[in-house]
């Protein structure tokens, strides 16, 4: 057992076959076999952490992502069920969790957060995209006639 | 790439779920219904500022042009992360449009399939609408030659013979079309692949050049004859790219040529010598598709495999028929590294030959033809002193009835190293002979297909999507009683899929096969659903044809297939409420996808808001919706 420490100072149990889905923790738990200190972990708050150890723990013992060997092949955009329904079940934390995936090194995390913010993209207009993220547009209305100009080979309607 | 409609994993293209108006969950857990309050809190509000370092790898796992098309007009930052994303992938298309109302006419093929553009005269000097044709022509080239910074971005090109016709159409106005394209591709360093469609007809013995050598494209003033044909032959246009692959660019800079890895060529009409002969000195290449549908066949003779053998992966020949086996087998030959291999027209027992020089194939794709002549002793020696690859997938298309049982017997011999994960029988021109009980056949139902016009057509997953109306699926649906008493092996003539076959096949790769699609290759009876099923614990997707009438039956056939996610039968009966009994079949269930001839059964928990007054509460429920499959 290891006892991870939130950046809001609650401590986490967990077991090292759940720690090691994250490569950074892997690597530093590589030479301890056991550990009374606990981990400081300043970037992460406690929620996130949470259930970033959830997902963790439903996938301990699952063989590691490996890295797209190439390029130009299609990523797969597919979620299994169980992955979608704990995303879209913290879609308020969502850009926390990927922050958290992407500073712990988890790749089948940072992906799932990274698929299902752009599954909220797919199809949407310009404007809903906008109003998905409340984004104010900073494009001058010269610079987005140019780009819509430059672009138009790629509209679709 | 996986058929969407035979996965039951959740695909983002199917389930873009709008949190800002709607706060629906799904669930994946067995149980009709649910308080959703006590297991979680769902927020309605989408989230707020998005990281700048999150875009990039937000938006890489976008897949349709229009997303990047639309975020690069959201802010400064979407732009700097979507344009290039954008740029990666080129094609171009032309839009005929038809007086008043401006409904676009699509003249060439878009691969993707998408729709028309919007027709929009908004002054942009590329895409004006040609007032003496009404023909606009939507292509990069221009953007590209004036922004070159985006060019480092292009990764996948498509050119359509139309597009380089075009100044046919429309007078002067896109006479510089085939130079600008050129050099825009000329700017893309980092070009991996390249597509050239062209479904010109060519009169007869019209090569790309005007025949096989009939306008005498000599090499001595190769260049004046280019400027000349190029004004109505497209494939000079080709021929220029592939001088600028091979970093022999006429007109420009020295260059040092391009990654390119991939090159797929659809062509209608024979390219001419001319070009297959440029083409076989292009090296470095990993995946070739070629479907030319007039000419000599190509396949890739005459040295270009000698050349490819240290880097060719993936091959599609499209045509083969006609080629002398001994001239194919050299080329295979050559090809050692070849994971992937798809070929029309080559006799099954030579199929089985080329296998032995190919150690590291994982995909096959061929037709069963059975060849008249017996293979030679020195052939037969090779093949029981070769070891066969280990096939991942296996396709096998047939339109011949009478030669089934030998059919299995080849197919055994293609899979005899264990590993199988998808096996895949497409039957073509399958007649199902009238049972001697004209009782037991209700239905039947079967229409011609024509032969495919366009090589798309030809890909597995445009059969696959066709509608059931106009494919060639059969439909034999037996009474109950026939199904007890009078179907036989015999009734059936040989359109049964051999028990034998399937025994035999998880002797082999019980554990490892998932998907067995054999729905258009006979008719298979639920025993025989059973043994599949029973037979490869680990299937995921199974595609059959049974003769069955009940749900009852279909539970039993079906319940040691815990992993089962994809069921399509080829059947008459069958009701919502019948899809959504298979689907719950049991708690740990993970059938979500069920096809009955062309409706699609998808199956999701999904948060149900209750509209009753009683209570705000929602419930999560399971939803069966269906829909024709293709649209």
């Amino acid at each position: 057992m290891f006892t991870l420490l939130s950046e809001d100072g609650i401590s986490f149990q967990a077991e090292r076959d759940v720690l090691e889905r994250s490569v950074l923790l892997k690597n530093m738990l590589e030479d301890v076999q056991d550990s009374s200190n606990s981990i400081p972990l300043p970037n992460v708050a406690s929620a996130v952490l949470e259930k970033v150890l959830h997902f963790c723990e439903h996938h301990r013992g699952d063989p590691l992502p490996v890295p797209e060997e190439d390029e130009t092949r299609m990523r797969k955009i597919v979620i299994e069920d169980w992955d979608y329904d704990f995303i879209s079940a913290n879609c308020d934390i969502v850009f926390e969790i990927i922050m958290a995936a992407n500073y712990l090194d988890i790749k089948d995390l940072l992906d799932l957060g990274c698929k299902y913010v752009a599954s909220l993209i797919k199809g949407k207009s310009t404007e809903q995209i906008r109003e998905l993220f409340h984004i104010v547009n900073d494009l001058t209305p010269e610079e987005e006639e140019k780009i819509k100009k430059e672009n138009q080979w790629a509209e679709a309607v | 790439m996986d058929d969407k409609s035979t996965s039951a994993l959740k695909s983002l293209s199917l389930t873009a779920i709008d949190i800002s108006t709607q706060p629906l969950c799904e669930h994946s857990q067995p149980g009709s219904t649910r308080n959703l309050h006590s297991e979680r809190q769902v927020n309605s509000e989408p989230p707020f500022n998005l990281p700048y370092d999150l875009i990039d790898p937000i938006l890489s796992f976008l897949t349709d042009r229009a997303d990047w098309h639309a975020c690069c007009l959201v802010s400064r930052s979407f732009n700097q992360v979507s344009t290039p994303l954008l740029y990666r992938t080129l094609d171009s298309r032309i839009i005929k449009l038809d007086g008043r109302n401006s409904r676009g006419d699509s003249l060439d093929s878009r691969v993707d399939g998408s729709p028309r553009p919007r027709v929009n005269n908004n002054n942009s000097d590329s895409n004006r609408t040609d007032s003496n044709s009404n023909i606009i022509l939507y292509h990069p080239a221009t953007t590209l030659l004036s922004n070159p910074h985006l060019a480092k971005h292009v990764r996948h090109v498509t050119e359509t013979g139309a597009v380089h016709r075009i100044k046919a159409f429309s007078n002067a106005k896109y006479s510089s079309i085939s130079d600008d394209a050129l050099n825009a591709l000329a700017l893309c360093r980092n070009l991996l692949s390249f597509t050239w469609i062209d479904d010109t007809m060519y009169g007869p013995g019209m090569g790309a050049f005007g025949g096989r050598g009939g306008l005498g494209m000599g090499t001595n003033d190769r260049g004046r004859e280019r400027e000349t044909n190029m004004q109505v032959i497209p494939g000079t246009f080709l021929m220029r790219f592939i001088d600028l692959v091979r970093g022999r660019q006429g007109n420009g800079p020295s260059h040092s040529g391009f990654p390119l890895r991939h090159l797929t060529l659809r062509t209608h009409s024979d390219l001419g010598s001319t070009i297959w002969d440029s083409l076989g000195s292009l090296s470095g290449l990993t995946r070739i598709s070629i479907w030319s549908m007039d000419g000599p066949p190509r396949v890739l003779q005459g040295g270009w495999s000698k050349v490819l053998g240290s880097t060719l992966e993936e091959l599609e020949l499209g045509r083969c028929a006609g080629v002398p086996p001994t001239i194919l087998e050299t080329v295979i030959s050559h090809l050692p590294r070849l994971r992937s291999l798809r070929l029309k027209g080559v006799p099954s027992s030579n199929i089985l030959i080329f296998l032995t020089y190919l150690p590291n194939l994982e995909s096959l794709d061929v037709e069963y033809l059975p060849s008249q002549t017996r293979l030679p002793a020195r052939d037969v020696a090779r093949l029981e002193m070769s070891v066969m690859p280990s096939l991942k997938t296996l396709t096998v298309r047939t339109n011949s009835r009478a030669e089934g049982i030998k059919m299995y017997d080849w197919i055994r011999q293609l899979v005899k190293r264990e590993g199988l994960e998808a096996f895949k029988l497409h039957a073509f021109s399958f007649s199902l002979p009238m049972s001697p009980s004209s009782s037991t056949a209700r239905s039947y139902s079967s229409s011609s297909r024509s032969s495919p016009a366009s090589p798309d057509r030809y890909s597995p997953h445009a059969f696959a999507s066709l509608p059931s109306t106009k494919s060639m699926q059969y439909t034999y649906v037996p009474s109950a009683d026939s199904f007890r008493n009078t179907l036989s092996f015999r009734d059936l003539g040989e359109t049964l899929i051999p028990r034998a076959f399937i025994l035999d096949l998880a002797r082999i790769h019980s554990s490892s096969l998932k998907r067995f699609e054999a729905a258009e290759a006979g008719v298979m009876m639920m025993g025989d659903v059973e043994c599949v099923c029973v037979s490869f614990p680990m299937l995921e997707v199974l595609e059959c044809a049974v003769g069955v009438e009940g749900v009852p039956a279909i539970h039993h056939a079906i319940r040691s297939a815990r992993n089962l996610r994809t069921l399509k039968l080829n059947i008459q009966w069958f009701t919502l409420a019948d899809a959504r009994s298979l689907m719950l079949r049991s708690e740990d269930s993970v059938l979500r996808t069920i096809g009955v001839g062309g409706v699609l059964y998808t199956g999701k928990w999904a948060l149900s808001a209750q509209s009753s007054s009683s209570s705000n509460e929602s419930q999560l429920e399971f939803v069966v919706v269906s829909n024709v499959e293709d649209q």
